[in-house]
């Protein structure tokens, strides 16, 4: 085996193992791996404010009714 | 003792908060992006911004965080991202609030300013758009203006960066000052009571009593369950008091109180241009007349829709090539040849992509020089499998820009809020609301901001409705797959216009997604549909900084996911497409025997019906592994070809593009043309890449509805990919589809008849 080979493998493989962190990185801190930038919706801040949202909307709904 | 320097002050001191409020599309994101250089999401309708959003001020003494905060028209919450402007508020105790007005619309934006202003928090107003008032030979004396409030105003241009300086100055001065807040409505009927109860709620320590007060008198829900024991004292008050207009609704009394004073008070800083006919009709009045039509509307919509994609997909663009003759811009023989077109004049956006695909070939085989000497498989994983699939993706770049900066376009000059007031006529007989058909548009861009901003629909019903239809509005990453599989069609079977097949499949999407909610709408999330009331903005031109900044922001994260994801992906394809089970190499001619072939084999006699199933030959299951990889990301299904179209080696005319590499695997496949249409139907419509899911999930009031949305995407890419196969191979199925649609409809209406006698009995027998 050449040198080459050896070192194309290595990095392969190390590559591909810093992505998959990386986007699990991203992942746990909320933010998308789609590129657009935004966080995905599932960071703590995005998840409180969701629930807060959704309870003060089932409020109002009961209300109207 | 010691003393601290400036440096250490700043350290232990907390960063100054200021946050931008005011109604929605007023320019607070502009304003946000303007003062700290991010590039936001901005577009001319309201309700863009859905969550806050921080960012540095560095221009004052110390670093100030500004906060962008959704729009919202009063401190009184009805939508998800109105609590999120009114918690921040209140619970993170800002040091200043930048109140953003329009002051084209300078009345009504001042109404949410009278009830911030009961706030005990510095505020100050940034009067934006006053050059637009200029233009429209109007005046606002801010000086005047800031005398009658009592809080400081700045005149500002957030577009232009004009006046901005002096107000963060003047923001920075007032900031952590304290300031009691003040109540415009002294005047009202209600002044007694509001003060009454303010005092109670002062005795009791409450943090900004005289905004709770008002907010209790009104019968606000949070305030009502807040503070239950002051609630005796208001029904005291109620029993004795009658309004002859209003009776006892103190939510509209005080309402009406604010505009009152508005209208004695602040709106004497604006002067009318004398010389301006109200009768007569403004540009944007003109412009709606053709545009909104009731008619003309949806064709005039689909014409626009049209003429971008054929700006930036055709290869015979304004269909002029027949008289230009075969060989006008060809330049056979050279590194352009067909750049600038064959047989036609190739678009802006083909001739953009040409040339990506000039420079990745250039690129491809200046490594592929370098490694002349390097083992096969070395050249093998570099070339054919990490610089064929990256050269794939990376070609559509400058389509995916200029389609995405046409679409920005027509959001900044507003548009789109028309389109989304077109189709609500549409979309409300079906159970949606006009505005479910914003956060779908931003769908075009990238589906997970999309799915964010459903959080703007009041209706959990439609919101879940909508998020699951988003991925059937082509995202950027998707476009890859329609442009290189339109081109690989032009070019393998010689028949019709790229940007046709592309613009037909953008409509597919639009049809799949209207029947997909009336079909939701009329069975598992039956309801009307919220009323849709939106301000329609002026139009405007577009920013060519913002548009630019835009296009910057998109390719930044374009390449970098290429670099990351894709990159990491194709490496993974190449290695499972070149080792079989036993884990022996393969050659390139081998790859049929590999773990990939293996797993596409294994599931592809299921997309029979769709016609990239077994009806292939030995390399069909080419598309079948696309289409997985494409969960990951979409731009990985182009990828995909291209690493192993390069590794099958058969000639194709063309480069290092993701058209040339498709048609490559068309050719070798034997794949017909309904199967084509039919996997890009698929890939558009299945589950969107694992970005969006994620989002789709937070989005769902809970984890059932959310494995529902999984089986509606696989079960209606499925369907929609068979109808398009059969009909497409065999055109008398279109009657069996016909006749089963109709089965499906005659059930719905049996069903839903059903159901509505059997409420009508059961509430008769209650009776």
């Amino acid at each position: 085996m050449q040198a080459i080979e050896i070192v194309v493998i290595i990095c392969s493989i190390l590559f591909v193992i810093g992505v998959a962190v990386w986007a699990f990185i991203r992942k746990k801190q909320g933010k998308s791996t789609c590129g657009c930038g935004e966080c995905n919706g599932n960071c703590e801040k995005c998840k409180q404010a969701l629930k807060q949202a959704r309870e003060q909307i089932k409020k109002d709904n009961e209300k109207s009714i | 003792m010691k003393s601290f320097d400036k440096n250490e002050l700043m350290i232990i001191a907390k960063p100054k908060k200021f946050a931008l409020v005011g109604n929605p599309n007023c320019g607070k994101t502009t304003l946000f992006n303007n003062l700290t250089g991010s590039t936001a999401h901005t577009g001319n309708w309201p309700g863009v911004t859905v969550d806050r959003r921080e960012g540095e001020y560095k221009k004052c003494p110390e670093t100030v965080t500004i906060v962008d905060l959704p729009g919202i028209y009063s401190l009184s919450p009805y939508t998800p991202e109105e609590v999120v402007s009114r918690n921040f508020i209140l619970d993170e105790k800002p040091d200043c609030i930048i109140n953003i007005i329009d002051a084209t619309n300078l009345e009504r934006n001042l109404y949410l300013t009278t009830q911030i202003m009961e706030i005990d928090v510095p505020v100050i107003i940034a009067l934006n758009m006053i050059d637009e008032v200029k233009k429209s030979g109007d005046t606002i004396d801010a000086a005047v203006l800031e005398k009658k409030i009592g809080v400081p105003v700045v005149a500002i241009s957030a577009l232009k960066g004009e006046g901005t300086t002096e107000l963060m100055d003047r923001a920075y001065e007032i900031a952590g000052q304290k300031r009691d807040g003040f109540t415009v409505l002294e005047q009202s009927k209600l002044s007694h009571l509001i003060n009454d109860v303010a005092i109670a709620l002062k005795g009791q320590d409450i943090e900004n009593p005289l905004f709770h007060a008002v907010k209790l008198v009104e019968s606000d829900e949070l305030e009502v369950a807040a503070h239950k024991p002051l609630l005796g004292m208001i029904d005291n008050f109620k029993s004795t008091f009658q309004d002859d207009i209003f009776g006892v609704d103190f939510e509209a009394l005080i309402a009406d109180g604010r505009y009152k004073y508005i209208s004695k008070n602040y709106s004497t800083a604006l002067t009318r241009n004398s010389k301006t006919d109200k009768s007569k009709l403004t540009k944007s009045d003109k412009i709606d007349r053709v545009l909104t039509h009731r008619i003309w509307g949806i064709p005039m919509f689909l014409l626009i829709l049209f003429a971008i994609f054929h700006l930036v997909f055709s290869e015979n663009f304004l269909f002029i090539g027949a008289a230009l003759g075969k060989d006008w811009v060809s330049l056979p023989g050279t590194a352009f040849e067909g750049v600038f077109g064959a047989g036609g004049i190739n678009s802006p956006g083909a001739i953009l992509q040409g040339l990506m695909e000039v420079l990745m070939t250039w690129i491809t085989d200046g490594v592929a020089s370098l490694l002349v000497n390097s083992p096969a498989w070395v050249t093998g994983l570099l070339c054919d499998g990490i610089l064929g699939g990256l050269s794939a993706v990376l070609s559509f770049i400058p389509q995916i820009l200029l389609l995405l900066m046409l679409f920005s376009i027509l959001e900044d000059t507003g548009y789109m809020a028309r389109v989304a007031f077109i189709l609500d006529r549409i979309l409300r007989r079906f159970g949606l609301s006009g505005r479910a058909f914003m956060p779908m548009i931003m769908g075009f861009g990238c589906s997970v901001p999309a799915m964010i901003n459903t959080r703007t629909l009041a209706d959990e019903n439609e919101r879940v409705a909508t998020v699951r239809v988003i991925p059937f509005f082509s995202c950027g990453a998707k476009l890859p797959i329609l442009t290189a599989i339109s081109g690989g069609i032009v070019m393998s079977f010689g028949i019709g216009n790229a940007d046709i097949i592309t613009y037909s499949m953008y409509v597919v999407g639009i049809v799949t997604a209207i029947l997909a909610v009336v079909l939701m709408k009329t069975t598992t999330m039956k309801g009307d549909a919220a009323p849709f009331i939106m301000e329609l903005p002026n139009y405007r031109l577009p920013q060519f900084k913002s548009l630019m900044l835009l296009m910057w922001d998109k390719a930044k994260h374009f390449i970098q996911k290429a670099f990351t994801i894709i990159l990491a992906s194709t490496i993974i394809i190449w290695f499972v497409s070149h080792f079989s089970f036993d884990w022996k190499f393969l050659e390139d001619s081998q790859m049929n025997n590999s773990i990939l072939a293996g797993f596409g084999k294994l599931i592809q006699p299921l997309f029979t019906p769709l016609g990239f199933g077994s009806q292939l030959n030995e390399w069909g299951w080419v598309f079948i592994v696309s289409a997985i990889t494409g969960l990951i990301a979409k731009e990985n299904v182009v990828a995909t070809f291209g690493t192993l179209a390069a590794c099958i080696g058969a000639n194709v005319v063309g480069g290092a593009d993701g058209i040339a590499e498709t048609a490559l695997m068309i050719q070798a496949s034997g794949i017909t043309i309904p199967a084509l249409i039919a996997f890009i139907a698929f890939n558009m419509i299945t589950i969107p890449c694992m970005a969006a899911v994620a989002t789709a999930k937070a989005e769902m009031p809970n984890k059932k509805k959310f494995k529902w949305t999984l089986v509606f995407w696989i079960c209606t890419s499925y369907i929609v990919g068979t109808i398009i196969y059969l009909v497409g191979s065999w055109w008398w199925t279109i009657f069996i589809v016909l006749a089963v649609m109709a089965l499906v409809v005659a059930g719905i209406i049996i069903y839903n008849t059903k159901a509505k006698i059997f409420k009508f009995k059961n509430k008769k027998d209650k009776k």
